[in-house]
């Protein structure tokens, strides 16, 4: 089969989603309403090619100044009078009337220009809404109209441009016609950008809507127009990633990674496996994040790759909490072996963390990885509990691809026993491994108790122990066989529920069924 | 702008003889590409047409723009030709703003009526020679 012969964007992500970019040739529709990105999509789609690519670019515009195009792409850090001077680029004003009667003259003055400096790419900013009479943007005869835009279409086949066309939707949504526009039959590729309204916040999604002659992926993205870079786009987290990534859900049965908690690996049978994924639950203040950092600490002590990404907390914040319990990160870090990665959770896009934990991961190549908390990431998003458990499915499928221990901390609300592991987010089948942690009320105090509730192809005891966590020193998990100073665990029963019970030192009796 | 480069700007806007041909150099300066009908041309910078193609011709002549002369197009492809630095890149500075614009078309007029002056001075000299050789 011949190999296709695509011209690469060169905007940041948008290749990815277009499966390595668009068929040579195609007549590209951005469709979005005012301020939604398509005049900088199109002119960094021009720019990238001129100065990436080494194809030249013409960029028509009929309403905004080049003046202001030029200013605004500077922002950028795109220079497009240098490019002009190079004979890289031509930005030329006119308007949609000139512009369709010199489509469709064999010796058109625009197209002459686009030859003079060898264009292969072209960007037209912007046509009003289709179906309209002409390219004036009055309403009228649908057919007409669609000869029109073919016209158009045709005077850009003919020189073999691949061009940029931005259509202004009337609304913030797509309007989903009955019978869809004319810009829609004709266009080989259909991009439609939109501002979508978040929580107050606003936030901007790409989709490719159909693109004729290669594969894409599908469903809205999310992407971001970032100063002195220009757009960058972020794979919606659900699509489906590398091959690989689906087939790594095997793990590692010979090696352990153990965690840093004296007498917890004891539980674990001697650490976690490489590749599993481990959820740490319980209520605020039970040591969950004291824990994560042991293990990140005994990480940077056998000199793996350790990696903390907090949602909760900021790296100084925990280089702090660390120092409390006697672990410094400063040298770990300084030596490249620990990470420590925030992220605010206000305001957070999905797409674009998941992309950033993906970068990290993919450079950093820890081996083990703690992420605190996955409560934050839920009450981020709010309702979206779909949004919250494709981006965990997401999550463990990268990590596992990268052969990487991950722990994850999971605020359960209820503060004596546990009548769920995970709650609403329903994600405990996605874990191999479950740590139960929860006070419990022993006369006047609470005191610590952990629980292995689950733990995938590893068999263990499901015995609740006691753990401290002190000063200086962390968490660790007390002996079966505690001083007889105090009563064990092992004297109770009832201790993940919210009254535990003393055994009596006679049996109970027997119930007759 | 240093006194001596103001009096040689306002020597050379001396090239420019009304206010259309400031406002085109202005919107060439913005669209340096531009592919137009003479009508579109003439709406943009608001003048009547015949003033717009006088303005024009008179710009092409002094080589400040370039047009392409191509009878079957409706449209013209106008490239601007002024240099990034120099009297027209300062013109187009200072007449960015309304007061610099205002200031650029004074200085027009009184550069129009010193030649119209200089003219009726030179007509003026020629008839008292001519009448001299007539006496003579």
């Amino acid at each position: 089969m011949a190999e296709l012969d695509l011209v690469t964007t060169g905007v940041v992500g948008l290749d990815a989603i277009l499966s390595g970019g668009i068929p040579r040739g195609n007549v590209i529709v951005i469709e979005g309403p005012a301020g939604s990105g398509k005049t900088t999509l199109g002119l960094e789609f021009v720019y990238r090619g001129a100065t990436e690519f080494d194809e030249p670019g013409l960029i028509v515009l009929f309403e905004v100044s080049p003046i202001k195009v030029i200013r605004d792409a500077a922002q950028f850090g795109w220079d497009l009078p240098d490019l002009e001077r190079q004979g890289k680029v031509k930005v030329i004003f006119t308007t949609r009337s000139v512009l369709q009667q010199e489509l469709q003259q064999a010796d058109s003055l625009l197209l002459a220009e686009a030859a003079r400096i060898g264009a292969r790419r072209m960007f037209i900013d912007s046509l009003p809404p289709l179906p309209f009479d002409g390219l004036n943007g009055h309403n009228g005869n649908n057919g007409g109209t669609r000869e029109m835009f073919h016209t158009l279409v045709q005077g850009l086949h003919r020189e073999n441009l691949t061009a940029m066309l931005a259509v202004e939707s009337a609304g913030l949504d797509r309007v989903h016609h009955p019978t869809p526009p004319v810009e829609e039959f004709i266009a080989d590729t259909l991009i439609v950008v939109r501002i979508e309204d978040v929580q107050r916040a606003a936030s901007r999604s790409i989709e490719i809507v159909k693109s004729r002659g290669h594969h894409f992926q599908m469903g809205s993205h999310s992407f971001r127009i970032v100063d002195g870079r220009g757009i960058e786009v972020y794979k919606r987290v659900q699509a489906p990633r590398s091959v690989s990534r689906e087939t790594a859900a095997s793990y590692d049965p010979t090696t352990r990674v153990p965690t840093g908690v004296p007498g917890l690996d004891e539980l674990v049978n001697g650490g976690y496996f490489l590749g599993s994924t481990t959820l740490v639950v319980g209520v605020s203040g039970v040591g969950k994040s004291v824990m994560a950092l042991q293990f990140i600490a005994e990480g940077a002590r056998r000199g793996e790759r350790s990696l903390m990404l907090s949602l909760d907390e900021t790296p100084a914040q925990i280089a702090r909490n660390a120092r409390t319990i006697g672990i410094d990160f400063e040298p770990d870090i300084a030596r490249g072996v620990v990470r420590v990665q925030y992220d605010s959770p206000q305001e957070i896009e999905i797409d674009r963390h998941f992309a950033q934990i993906e970068q990290i991961v993919e450079e950093f190549k820890p081996k083990r990885v703690v992420i605190d908390s996955l409560s934050t990431y839920g009450s981020t998003l709010g309702s979206s509990l779909r949004i919250f458990r494709d981006f965990f499915h997401a999550l463990v499928a990268l990590m596992k691809e990268h052969q990487i221990a991950a722990v994850y901390n999971h605020e359960n609300p209820e503060i004596l026993g546990m009548s769920s592991m995970a709650g609403e987010y329903a994600m405990s089948s996605l874990v191999d491994n479950i740590l139960l942690m929860n006070w419990v009320e022993l006369s006047d105090e609470f005191r610590l108790a952990i629980t292995v509730a689950k733990m995938r192809a590893n068999p263990t005891k499901r015995i609740t122990r006691e753990c401290e966590v002190v000063n200086a020193e962390g968490m660790r998990v007390l002996p079966r066989q505690i001083p007889p100073a105090a009563l064990p665990f092992s004297a109770y029963y009832g201790l993940v529920s919210r009254s535990p019970e003393r055994h009596h030192t006679t049996p109970p009796p027997v119930v007759q069924k | 702008m240093s006194g001596r480069r103001f009096e040689h700007l306002l020597t050379s806007i001396g090239v420019l003889r009304h206010s259309c041909e400031l406002d085109l150099l202005l919107f060439f300066h913005r669209h340096p590409h531009a592919l137009l009908t003479s009508d579109r041309l003439a709406a943009y910078v608001g003048y009547d047409l015949n003033q717009t193609a006088r303005s024009l011709d008179l710009l092409t002549e002094a080589g400040f723009l370039e047009r392409s002369q191509n009878p079957t197009h409706a449209a013209r492809m106008y490239v601007l030709q002024t240099p990034g630095a120099g009297w027209v890149a300062s013109l187009i500075d200072i007449a960015s703003t309304p007061d610099g614009r205002r200031s650029l078309l004074d200085a027009m007029k009184e550069a129009s009526e010193a030649d119209a002056s200089d003219s009726e001075s030179r007509q003026s000299d020629a008839l008292r020679r001519a009448r001299r050789t007539n006496v003579s």
